[in-house]
């Protein structure tokens, strides 16, 4: 099995500390992976409908999405693990930057994705510190994007107190210290959860994976103990549960596709493919005329020059 | 996480999709996608390792951009500014960096962007008499 990858862990002046996270059971993105299959819980309107499953067969990867239900069932019942299944599928996609980037952060200059923060930053009370910490960090370029992209809302939720809308930005996830929830819920996009209540709406809102999250050490810390590891049963706070296992070891198609094994099994492609030719008419194609009787375009042109005279 | 799967999960939703009606095709925006269409050779997001062109903010010359597997955007990405002989060097470093594929699309590209540089040619209005 191979080793998990490490996570640096940031201080709240954006310098990398000597502390070294591994990365979450379910997180582990390189050989082997986490299949990330999200089912969305669907309790609000916006989200409802949305059923992205992510399915991997042997070779061929299916992917559906189902949207826009027409008409909707407000509340719906969903089973447990499968609530827990799309928060650690969500959780994963966060730390991967490519997801990120496509939901639309802005994470150009963030030195690390999943970014994990000392516990320093959960002691925040000013909105003022936790500003200096976001700027500091290159955070500040998505909360910029969050204040350019304030619209207002089109149709009739204007008038429903539902005036605006604007982007997301990031997502804090402590682990302790719930008032710092104050220093950073008054800059706008920006969201807070304590990582035992964790949000599916929040995590991957409109059934969109890739929130960008910052995460305190403590939080990120306490993740294997909450959803467990590999290990049947592993999780100390949800009962019965541990991470979902990689349907495949390998889900790199490109890698797969060239494998010795699979080069093997199929034959050679052609190469010299025999195309049937196409029939033209050759009172049409007048190349086509000469090639079956080169005198046809001597008796065109006398034919022209008796009509000519 | 593999590239392919990427591409599974960011193929018909990412915020750099385009799409208009009427065009019955997909473009995307986003950096290292020379092409600028959404599909999984030259997207950008579900590549590990890209190349990219793009103008430079003094509106003289290009950014030439590199994509590396080493994941992260910050230390993945490395930029140099061409003023001088671009299209030459754009070949040099798309071939030296393992695109040669990539090395005509990015040339064409290159010199696309240094026409639009060009200053405008102002149209000499033929005099109307008065």
């Amino acid at each position: 099995m191979a080793a998990r990858p490490l996570v640096t862990v940031y201080d709240e002046k954006y310098e990398a500390t000597q502390a070294q996270i591994k990365l979450p059971a379910f997180s582990r993105t390189n050989d082997k992976l986490t299949l990330s299959r999200l089912k969305q819980v669907c309790n609000t309107p916006r989200s409802l409908g949305v059923l992205v499953a992510l399915w991997l067969v042997f070779h061929v990867f299916v992917a559906a999405v189902l949207t826009a239900l027409v008409w909707r069932r407000w509340h719906r019942r969903v089973n447990i693990a499968q609530k827990r299944y799309a928060v650690t599928s969500a959780i994963a996609a966060s730390g991967v930057p490519a997801l990120v980037q496509a939901r639309g952060h802005v994470i150009d200059k963030v030195a690390e994705v999943p970014f994990v923060v000392s516990d320093k930053v959960e002691s925040f009370r000013k909105t003022k510190e936790a500003v200096t910490f976001l700027r500091r960090s290159h955070l500040w370029e998505d909360i910029e994007k969050v204040y350019n992209s304030k619209r207002t809302r089109a149709g009739k939720g204007k008038m429903r107190n539902r005036q605006h809308k604007q982007k997301l930005g990031p997502l804090v996830i402590y682990g302790q210290d719930a008032e710092c929830a104050r220093a950073f819920r008054n800059i706008p996009g920006v969201d807070v959860l304590n990582v035992e209540r964790l949000n599916i709406l929040k995590l991957a809102p409109g059934g969109h994976l890739g929130r960008l999250i910052i995460w305190t050490e403590s939080a990120f810390n306490k993740l294997d103990a909450i959803y467990g590891t590999q290990v049947a049963n592993s999780s100390e706070l949800k009962k019965g549960w541990s991470v979902p296992l990689a349907k495949m070891q390998n889900a790199d198609f490109a890698r797969i596709i060239r494998s010795e094994e699979v080069v093997k099994a199929i034959r050679a492609p052609k190469k010299n493919l025999v195309s049937a030719k196409v029939h033209r008419n050759p009172l049409k194609k007048r190349q086509l005329l000469h090639k079956l009787n080169p005198y046809a375009t001597a008796l065109r042109q006398a034919a022209r020059k008796a009509g000519k005279a | 996480m593999s590239d392919a799967l990427v591409w599974q999960v960011v193929r018909n939703n990412n915020s750099f999709l385009r799409s208009q009606r009427g065009i019955h095709k997909k473009f995307s925006v986003e950096k290292f996608n020379l092409k600028g269409v959404n599909s999984p050779r030259y997207s950008g997001l579900a590549n590990k390792r890209g190349i990219d062109v793009s103008a430079a903010p003094s509106k003289n010359g290009v950014v030439v951009s590199l994509k590396n597997n080493k994941g992260q955007p910050l230390k993945a990405v490395q930029s140099v500014t061409l003023t001088k002989k671009t299209l030459k060097s754009v070949r040099n470093i798309a071939k030296g960096s393992g695109f040669g594929k990539l090395n005509k699309l990015a040339q064409r590209k290159a010199s696309a962007i240094l026409l639009s540089q060009r200053p405008k040619k102002t149209k000499k209005h033929a005099k109307t008499e008065a």
